[in-house]
């Protein structure tokens, strides 16, 4: 993009989109292309908090451990420096991380996929304990809760917590607010819901649906608001419950 | 009741008790050694005017902990824990950013609550708040030998286990305090020479006087935290600002010494960083 508009005069500072017909801010020039991609510190160098890394502008983001303050990005944490080039967007993500085993810093966010074990239900809601933000353990669990309203994201109305969730089941879901009290989640994407559940008898449940879990061993099936995951343990399963159904249908027609 | 209040003897009928303070040190058992001695015109610890104790840090104090650290400035030893952002207990009211609570611990005695707020406030000014919305960080402060200068070593101790923790912070707060006599200043002063001066009579005496504690951020060049007491003069407190900012860009040096050791532990163990 910025190769292109070159060969344009340089001293416009604003660029006229023809279909809005509003100014849009020109994006810098930079004869160096070297200095676009890369910052002048050498990626692996150790930084303190606060120390100045480099330029912030449109090619340079700040990523984990690095924060943007006025027109320079700087280092928020004890780490190494790494950077990661995006080459079609034009963008380098700058980021800091530790060396040793510690696991960095995370807490809930707007935005981010949690993992969470339901406490209690109602009608209108059930409660959540967070306990991983993304793949990272969290040292103390979180509180949230699941609306009715966002447990799909077709026909809220009808949706109902007692045939989406069960009592101590493993949840994937998205925080999308924050209310007085809790983190508020959502499950309306397909690969979000119920992971892993129990069933009476004491066995994990295996999905056979898009809505339903099924007991390996007693056979009792349960509606579920299943997340589109495809886990190893349960491929095997399916494969066996398909010859057998196979095989039932092949009696019946014989006995037909 | 009785017209004569001004009687300090007359204690069953005044009202204020408090103005009948008793003396807790006999001042000829315990005589006011001078600030500076005048036979070889150094302090009474054997050091310059312009010179500071010495320091040593340390993290990783405590296993189990999110963060810790424990830095000594001469004889004041004080020991940080940071607990990493947990939910908030229901009593608190709502935030949508971070909130940090500081408990500090003095042994054998206890902190002012004016000095918490002041570590408190300062630490909320270190601290991206915005990373950990709705949550409770926690900071335990443990003063193990107040020496002199505790706000600015609960400082340094409190930024070197944020550096420890992982917690996302602007820069590595630094703290320092300062001691003004009237005629010279004396940095990092012990407690034995805080007792020594008498604020309330310099300001009798109209030479001035007081004690300075800054907390700064040495590459944001930025101060978190200000606080005085006694009387200065405008000129005379800008050049006290500017000699504390020097001791505590020398306090920066040695933490950001011992961090960069941490680093080289990092990498042994992990060589992937090294690409």
């Amino acid at each position: 993009m910025p190769k292109d508009s070159q060969s344009t005069t340089e001293e416009e500072e604003y660029e006229y989109d023809p279909e809005e017909g509003v100014p849009v801010p020109k994006r810098l020039l930079y004869s160096d292309d070297k200095q676009k991609f890369k910052p002048k510190i050498a990626t692996g160098t150790p930084c303190m908090p606060g120390q100045r890394i480099c330029i912030a502008n449109e090619y340079f983001e700040a990523g984990e451990g690095a924060y943007e303050f006025g027109d320079s990005i700087y280092a928020s944490t004890l780490g190494f420096l790494q950077t990661e080039e995006f080459a079609e967007q034009e963008l380098t993500v700058v980021s800091i991380k530790r060396g040793d085993g510690k696991p960095p810093f995370t807490a809930p966010y707007v935005g981010a996929v949690v993992t969470c074990i339901v406490l209690s239900r109602t009608q209108k809601l059930c409660r959540c304990l967070i306990t991983h933000v993304g793949s990272i353990k969290l040292d103390d669990v979180v509180k949230g809760i699941i609306r009715r309203e966002y447990i799909h994201e077709k026909h809220r109305d009808l949706s109902e917590v007692e045939t989406s969730f069960g009592v101590g089941d493993t949840v994937l879901a998205r925080i999308v607010g924050i209310s007085d009290g809790d983190f508020i989640m959502a499950t309306g994407e397909d690969s979000l819901g119920v992971a892993t559940a129990i069933s009476s008898a004491g066995y994990y449940m295996v999905p056979v649906g898009w809505t339903r879990m099924e007991c390996p061993k007693t056979k009792e099936t349960l509606p579920k608001k299943v997340a589109k995951i495809v886990q190893d343990k349960n491929v095997e399963y399916w494969h066996q419950r398909n010859l057998n159904s196979k095989k039932e249908s092949d009696a019946k027609t014989e006995k037909a | 009741m009785s017209g004569d209040k001004d009687s300090p003897m007359d204690v069953g009928q005044s009202d204020d008790f408090e103005r009948l303070k008793g003396q807790t040190k006999s001042e000829s058992l315990f005589p006011k050694p001078p600030l500076l001695n005048p036979k070889n015109n150094k302090r009474q610890d054997g050091r310059g005017p312009k010179d500071v104790r010495p320091i040593y840090v340390q993290t990783g104090v405590r296993d189990g902990a999110k963060g810790s650290s424990y830095v000594e400035m001469g004889t004041t030893k004080v020991l940080c824990i940071v607990s990493g952002p947990k939910d908030l207990p229901k009593k608190m009211d709502f935030s949508s950013t971070g909130i940090i609570s500081v408990d500090v611990q003095l042994v054998g005695g206890k902190m002012s609550e004016k000095d918490v707020i002041l570590i408190k406030e300062c630490m909320e000014a270190v601290v991206i708040l915005e990373k950990f919305p709705k949550c409770l960080l926690e900071i335990f402060l443990t003063i193990m030998e107040d020496g002199g200068s505790s706000i600015a070593a609960s400082i340094c101790a409190a930024g070197l286990a944020l550096v420890d923790s992982g917690v996302p912070i602007y820069d590595t707060p630094v703290g320092s305090t300062l001691l003004y006599d009237g005629k010279e200043f004396y940095l990092d002063p012990s407690k034995s020479e805080l007792d020594s001066v008498d604020l309330t009579d310099s300001e009798k005496n109209d030479t001035g006087g007081g004690i300075v504690t800054m907390g700064y951020l040495p590459t944001r060049e930025q101060i978190c935290l200000f606080t005085m007491e006694g009387k200065m003069d405008a000129e005379v407190l800008a050049s006290a600002m500017d000699s504390l900012t020097n001791v505590n860009l020398k306090v920066f040096a040695v933490i950001r010494h011992h961090s960069m050791e941490l680093m080289k532990g990092f990498k042994e163990t992990k060589p992937k960083v090294n690409k």
